[in-house]
């Protein structure tokens, strides 16, 4: 077992989404190292409890790294400092030998804050009634094996349909473009054949959404994608981007 | 009360066609006229509002979370059992529905768990078709395995996020009717309690969890879809925002609640760490089928795993049950687990943990193959105890993962609240005592995409439509009410926080009303529960108002509930004198130790009625009646 | 069917013209090196032939080029102070804290800094033009016909050393701007491909380096020699 850690905590409080909002600091003693950085979080709002001062608040449910409701910008990394998780699956020991630990909301204009830690992503959900589906109703569908998909595309539409929608591409994107959430979800339809009949109204569609929600464009930074829990690749931007010059030429 | 299930007579196989076509229909161009209320958008939720919206009636939608993507049905790693026999292997919708029943402890309705069957094709059809990337093979026709120890393949996955990606496309099509207005979606909205007019559900009080501001939404019929109450127990693989107040409050309005004892523990989870912990992490269960279960054979052997000689280990789940060894079914192996943990066996600093050693299996199979085959568990698993299970056996222990018990609903999923339907973990309807791996999911959206589009037309065609005004005194009687009850908890102002009253029933629950139960033990439970429930009544500490975000008045308001639910937990598992599936009772065990269910007192659902705050609640019965299937024990020696 | 201007001027479309017209530059930055190497050869009149051939001899076409190249310049600029605000615009509250996070990132000083080794290679192509095309006006005499002697303005504007070395700076970071720019054009066009992108990036990196190093060896030796003459 390795010694507890005492830690300073420069955390963005703000009353409501009319509210500046502005930095306050806690002291966190004697935190353990075994314990996750979201339990750590409960653990000042048990203090800050009995204190008769209100909780931080912010957002998590699952807390095993697959709803994507969870996450913070810490020391200016999303989702905290290891790859390929969310926030909740970091542990204390991560931040080994750190005194003071920034805590931020996901920052961008298409995400207003609500409370502290607590952002509104409906964009992204608006995103996907834009276009992210196939249209079929219930009842309509043909034998599954009636579709045959090649091992290789299901697997990359797999690795596209990974995106657990929580945001970390566009906090971590110094354009706050959301290009890697929607390029996604196109990717995956776009390489299944089931996808096909609607792909270029989709791209097209979800595009234009996209834009309209108040991200920035991409610049090919990449940062999402080194950010992204799930590791989803920028080649899918490439894809989108093929798929919307397809409906834009097309 | 007479619980009546609706049960069509015939043939087992003829059943649902039956009640099918004899169901009333609504007029293709009146369902429009009608309005239903979705509560919950995990699986069943949001396959229900999307197939309902897609054949024209009107859906309101409301979701606790910031988006409807994120119910815990996504957690569910492992699959979706189907009865295609795509591999021609003996598999069948019968064999589905045997494997269910007898997986359940016969404590199922057989018509229930065979429509089940029947339909369970139809959703890996309906998911190919929107997209779901199940696994494939390289003839590009879908993977399947087999799972939780069946004898067939007939399991479907999605890489380990099969609960996510299942959702994800049954989200896909909720998303496409929002955008054509058929369903309107609310999010951080939770419900508080139900509207009941004439005796008949009309629609639900919620609290937008941003603005604190009380809503009402009044319509035809009410579904609840909102999960399973494990959460009760405090730590538990549920997310932290599952709750079972939906389904409480209904209880409270008159829905009977059935078999609230019937929880399933989950063998493979991360052990507790300490006081911080705030919610235990499952594992997949195919990890028993390479790694071996052991503990020191002394008491209180601290010495690191491998310093330990094989000759001083003690597998016990092989010495004991020599033909399914390691893979015995969850509830077997999570008693096993606890009972060697209290002889003093146990593993790690808290002792509460057996290992799981995949060292044979990595000498047997190679490194590369066990990294193939458990690579991300493995990575997890060291995310979160920094211990590498290359290197030295995982620790493991059980932990509470799903309610089979639920609100009481009939074979229409209608609860006996009229235009109430209950969906998914929510009811009780198709697990019996047990459920079977890789069958939540496909529960889940049975109910919603293949069997309640039917169930609710014969309700709503039969009432016809009418509109409630949400001004009505009824609606703002209800409202009033959990408009006091939010103001007299902000008003205790007491000295515990929502998390440490909590830790109290959690604890309570899991010693006496866990893994394995007695009379004594679940007397116990039924004297101290009330008084934690008094506690949190005149001691619990909320800050902050009503009127924004306030997560901690959110934590309250549902305890509130799993105070009164505990308690009926307990009462249910006293009641049930035998053991059966995920309900042990010391007092009822085979010679050789294993659960003893007893057929002749207890065939039937428990279904509780309430009867007023800290007063007793009364037990009806339906009684199971099996006429296919032959009631055998259960045996893995 | 998307409206083709909606389209061109969505997210997606300005990066893909950006693109397209970053490509196309690239081209032409080629031809104009391959003339510029008339200069080491220290034969004026190859150089004033080759000069004189662009602005007399094409029957035209030049006129057509040109306008291309002002017209591809301008989509480029214009698209990429498009995206430089709606980066401003969709993040106004900036964070406390940032750090590049590395591994598959490909956020490099020169992938960050596009934006203003851009507004500096725009402002070098105007002084460049009024430099040289519109600069200095000498005549020499070639094959019997009086020419624009541009190996004369050529070698006279390097002997400043601050022309001189505010070109050596601003080809230095034609270098940066394009091995970000280079690979990054082609993921705007959609080609990214596994096996791909590891020569598409480095291509990037020694068309880079090319293009930096032949422009900017020119004047330096120019200047530093007083011309090959």
């Amino acid at each position: 077992m390795s010694e507890n850690m005492n830690l300073k905590l420069k955390i963005w409080r703000q009353k409501n989404a009319g509210d500046k909002g502005r930095f306050v600091e806690y002291d966190m003693e004697n935190v353990s190292p075994d314990e996750s950085f979201l339990e750590m979080m409960d653990e000042l709002n048990e203090k800050l409890t009995h204190d008769n001062l209100e909780p931080v608040e912010f957002d998590s449910d699952c807390r095993e790294g697959i709803c994507g409701t969870c996450g913070l910008v810490v020391n200016g990394e999303a989702h905290g400092p290891l790859r390929a998780t969310t926030m909740c699956q970091v542990h204390m020991r991560e931040f080994k030998g750190m005194t003071k630990l920034t805590v931020e909301p996901w920052r961008t204009k298409a995400f207003p804050v609500l409370k502290d830690l607590v952002v509104d992503r409906g964009a992204l959900d608006k995103i996907q009634q834009a276009g992210g589906y196939i249209s079929i109703n219930t009842g309509n569908a043909p034998d599954a094996h009636a579709i045959q998909v090649p091992k290789e595309a299901s697997d990359l539409a797999m690795d596209a349909a990974a995106c657990i929608g929580c945001g970390a591409c566009v906090a971590a994107c110094p354009n706050a473009s959301a290009s890697l959430f929607t390029a996604a979800k196109i990717s995956q339809f776009a390489l299944l054949p089931q996808g096909g009949p609607e792909r270029k109204r989709r791209a097209a569609q979800m595009v234009t959404q996209m834009d309209i929600e108040g991200f920035g464009d991409c610049s090919n930074l990449g940062e999402c994608e080194a950010a992204c829990p799930k590791e989803i690749s920028i080649s899918n931007i490439a894809r989108m981007k093929r798929e919307f010059v397809g409906a834009m030429l097309g | 009360m007479k619980l009546d299930s609706k049960i069509p007579s015939g043939p087992l196989a003829k059943k649902w066609d039956k009640h099918k076509f004899e169901l009333k229909l609504v007029n293709p161009a009146n369902k429009r006229k009608y309005t239903i209320i979705v509560v919950g958008t995990g699986l069943a939720g949001a396959s229900s509002a999307a197939s309902l919206a897609e054949m024209g009636y009107n859906v309101i939608n409301l979701c606790i979370n910031d988006s409807a993507r994120r119910a815990h049905s996504i957690a569910a790693q492992g699959g979706i059992n189907a009865a295609k026999n795509y591999p021609n292997d003996g598999d069948s919708v019968w064999r589905l529905f045997y494997d269910t029943i007898k997986g359940g402890d016969y404590r199922s309705r057989e018509a229930n768990v065979y429509r089940l069957a029947q339909v369970s094709n139809n959703i890996i059809d309906q998911a190919v078709a929107q997209g779901v990337p199940f696994a494939r093979e390289y003839g590009g026709l879908l993977a399947h395995r087999s799972f939780g120890g069946a004898q067939v393949s007939r399991t479907f996955y999605a890489r380990g996020q099969t609960g996510q990606q299942l959702l994800l496309g049954a989200y896909s099509a909720q998303m496409r009717q929002v955008k054509l207005g058929k369903i309107k979606l609310y999010t951080r909205v939770e419900m508080l309690d139900l509207i009941k007019i004439d005796g008949r559900a009309r629609g639900v009080v919620t609290r937008n969890l941003v603005t604190g501001e009380l809503k009402s939404f009044t319509g035809d019929a009410v579904i609840l879809a909102t999960g399973g109450y494990g959460n009760a127990f405090y730590l538990s693989t549920n997310a932290v925002n599952s709750n079972a107040s939906a389904a409480w409050r209904a209880h409270r309005r008159g829905a009977l609640f059935s078999n609230p004892c019937m929880v399933q523990i989950h063998p493979t989870c991360i052990p507790v760490s300490g006081d911080h912990q705030s919610k235990l992490t499952l594992m997949s269960e195919s990890l028993r089928n390479d790694g071996r279960v052991w503990v020191p054979k002394k008491k209180g052997d601290k010495r690191p795993a491998n310093e330990i000689p094989e000759s001083e280990r003690d597998y016990y789940l092989e010495n004991k049950y020599p033909s399914f060894g390691n893979l015995v079914p969850r509830d077997i192996a999570s008693r096993n687990a606890k009972e060697v943990c209290d002889e003093g066996r146990g593993v790690g600093a808290s002792g509460l943990a057996v290992y799981l050693d995949f060292e044979d299996a990595i000498k047997r199979l190679g490194k590369d193959v066990v990294t193939e085959k458990y690579g991300n568990l493995f990575e997890m698993y060291e995310r979160i105890t920094d211990e590498n299970p290359y290197k030295q056996p995982m620790r493991i222990f059980p932990a509470i993962h799903y309610s089979m018990g639920g609100v009481w609903v009939d074979y229409n999923l209608q609860s006996t609240i009229p235009g109430l339907f209950v969906l998914g973990e929510a009811n009780f309807s198709d697990h019996g005592a047990n459920r079977l791996g890789a069958s939540a999911l496909m529960q889940g959206l049975a109910d919603g995409y293949f069997v309640i589009p039917y169930t609710i037309g014969g309700f709503l065609a039969k009432v016809g439509a009418s509109a409630i005004n949400t001004d009505a005194p009824e609606v703002k009687d209800v409202e009033k009410e959990a408009k006091d009850r939010i103001e007299r908890i902000l008003n205790i102002k007491g000295n515990k926080t929502v998390h440490e009253i909590h830790k109290e029933l959690g604890l309570i629950l899991w010693n006496y009303v866990g893994m394995s139960r007695n009379k004594k033990g679940l007397e116990k439970a039924i004297q101290e529960i009330p008084k934690v429930r008094e506690e949190f009544w005149k001691n619990v500490k909320v800050t902050g108002s009503g009127a924004e975000l306030n997560k901690s008045l959110e934590e309250a308001l549902r305890l509130a509930d799993f105070l009164e639910l505990g308690e009926l937990i307990a009462r249910d598992a006293l009641m049930r004198e035998e053991s059966c599936g995920g309900h042990f009772r010391t007092e009822h065990i085979t010679e050789e130790g294993e659960a003893k269910r007893d057929d002749n007192n207890f065939t039937f659902v428990s279904a509780w009625e309430y009867k007023g705050e800290n007063q007793e609640p009364e037990m009806h019965k339906e009684n199971l009646e099996f006429e296919f299937v032959e009631l055998t024990q259960r045996s893995y020696k | 069917m998307m409206p083709f201007l909606k389209a061109a001027t969505s997210s997606v479309g300005k990066k893909f013209f950006m693109a397209l017209t970053g490509l196309f530059w690239i081209m032409f930055l080629f031809i104009h090196l391959l003339g510029n190497l008339s200069l080491y050869s220290g034969h004026k009149d190859s150089f004033n032939a080759y000069s004189d051939f662009l602005t007399h001899g094409t029957h035209g076409v030049v006129y057509v080029l040109e306008f291309i190249m002002v017209a591809g310049l301008l989509i480029h600029v214009i698209s990429a102070v498009a995206v430089f605000i709606s980066a401003q615009k969709a993040r106004p509250i900036q964070y406390a804290m940032s750090k590049n996070l590395g591994g598959p990132s490909r956020k490099t000083i020169s992938a960050s800094t596009m934006i203003y080794t851009g507004s500096l290679m725009f402002i070098f192509i105007i002084v460049h033009l009024i430099h040289f095309k519109f600069g200095d006006y000498y005549s020499t005499v070639l094959d019997g016909r009086v020419i624009r002697d541009m190996y004369a303005t050529v070698l006279i504007g390097f002997q400043s050393p601050f022309y001189t070395w505010f070109y050596v700076i601003i080809m230095a970071l034609i270098g940066f701007h394009l091995r970000h720019g280079f690979w990054s054009a082609f993921q705007s066009l959609g080609l990214n491909h596994p096996r791909y992108n590891g020569l598409i990036a480095f291509v990037g990196v020694l068309i880079a380096i090319t293009l930096s190093l032949g422009f900017l060896m020119l004047p330096l030796v120019l200047h530093l020699t007083g011309g090959p003459a």
